[in-house]
């Protein structure tokens, strides 16, 4: 283990548990060696069938703990929270509170009253930093990006500060609507614009800027989305930065 | 007699050239498997669907474009999967949103926004995989 070749380290601790059994260390071992190789279901696995449901000890908690949280499983963690019975109220508070950052449910609540249920008493003053840092961040709603883009086409994606990607959306229906325009509406020999509806080259790009236009719409809910989705990733990412890492 | 003689130096000069350098059985067997072709998956399947003429006209503009007209160049797309791939998957994957999908795709691909997406390693293109729309 301590030359991080996590692989072969459960294989090893699956030898010295097959020769001894009840060995705790050996079983909390095994644990951390699967969850290091990238197998947190295995290790998982192998907790649960250890200890289905009795109280847990300190280190056999955090490893729970870990687990849940880097498989995403919340209402495990809650119930690894009621069994750890030797962590301290203020363990207990951090790692509620790096759940609660790490399920993002948080982006949903307005930025200012972004509180969870339980107090916040972390000890990690990085994980307050990440706490209060949800507060200032902003929602994007994918409803008013598709109304913005309406409006005026590419404006919602602006909206989700995709600004560059909002002018392409603007220039590629502004250009073919002004082709469309320019192939039904044609000057006759008095310079009097005249529409014509059987412009072929009028229908071929209006077609497109109906396309791109109803294309933008879409991409302007997707943007925001995406948004939304970056930002609690960003915090979930920093969490388990905190969290996870040893 | 001069060209009789040049021609004759040509070919023995020639003849000895050729035979310093040309490969006999042994020396191509020997390199035989030194170059293995990469093997490679596409993400995709040329199949042309004939059982209604929407999906005959998708399906079978994308085999025309990948057979003809993509396969004569090299990669241009900044994305991975590329544009006309991505097109296929997400029209298949979400159906007419994905159509939609696919368009904003094309308004995208340009390189103007590269902070917003990650780099799919083994091509150094833009990753951008298509996902299932949740309505």
């Amino acid at each position: 283990m301590q030359s991080h070749d996590y692989q072969l380290a459960a294989a090893e601790w699956e030898r010295v548990l097959f020769l001894s059994p009840s060995d705790t260390l050996a079983r909390l071992n095994l644990i951390k060696s699967f969850r290091l190789s990238d197998k947190p279901a295995e290790a998982w696995k192998k907790l649960n069938t250890w200890y289905p449901s009795a109280p847990l000890t300190k280190q056999f908690s955090l490893e729970a703990a870990q687990l849940t949280l880097t498989l995403g499983d919340f209402p495990a963690f809650g119930s690894v929270m009621d069994r750890a019975v030797d962590l301290s109220g203020a363990e207990k508070s951090t790692w509620k509170l790096g759940a609660w950052l790490m399920e993002g449910e948080w982006i949903n609540q307005p930025p200012k009253s972004r509180n969870p249920s339980f107090t916040v008493a972390s000890m990690d003053p990085r994980l307050l930093n990440i706490y209060s840092r949800t507060k200032d961040i902003n929602r994007k709603s994918p409803a008013a990006a598709v109304a913005l883009s309406c409006i005026v086409p590419g404006m919602g994606k602006i909206y989700s500060h995709d600004w560059k990607d909002g002018l392409m959306s603007l220039l590629f229906v502004a250009a073919n609507a002004w082709q469309s325009y320019r192939g039904f509406w044609k000057k006759d020999e008095l310079g009097i614009a005249k529409f014509n509806p059987k412009s072929v080259t009028g229908w071929v790009f209006g077609g497109l800027a109906v396309g791109f236009y109803s294309a933008n719409l879409f991409g302007s809910w997707k943007s925001a989305t995406l948004y939304n989705s970056n930002q609690t990733d960003r915090i979930r990412h920093e969490t388990e930065g905190v969290l996870i890492t040893h | 007699m001069k060209w009789v003689t040049i021609t004759s130096i040509f070919i023995i000069s020639a003849a000895f050239t050729f035979n310093a350098h040309s490969q006999g059985t042994t020396d191509v067997n020997s390199f035989r498997n030194l170059f293995r072709p990469v093997e490679s998956r596409p993400e995709y399947s040329i199949k042309v669907d004939t059982k209604n003429e929407f999906r005959l006209l998708l399906t079978g503009g994308f085999a025309f474009y990948k057979v003809f007209i993509s396969s004569q160049d090299g990669v241009r797309c900044t994305f991975y999967p590329s544009c006309s791939v991505y097109a296929l998957n997400t029209i298949k994957t979400n159906g007419l949103t994905g159509l939609f999908d696919a368009i904003d795709r094309l308004t995208r691909c340009n390189g103007i926004n590269p902070k917003k997406y990650h780099i799919h390693e083994p091509t150094q293109r833009f990753y951008d995989p298509v996902t299932k729309i949740h309505h």
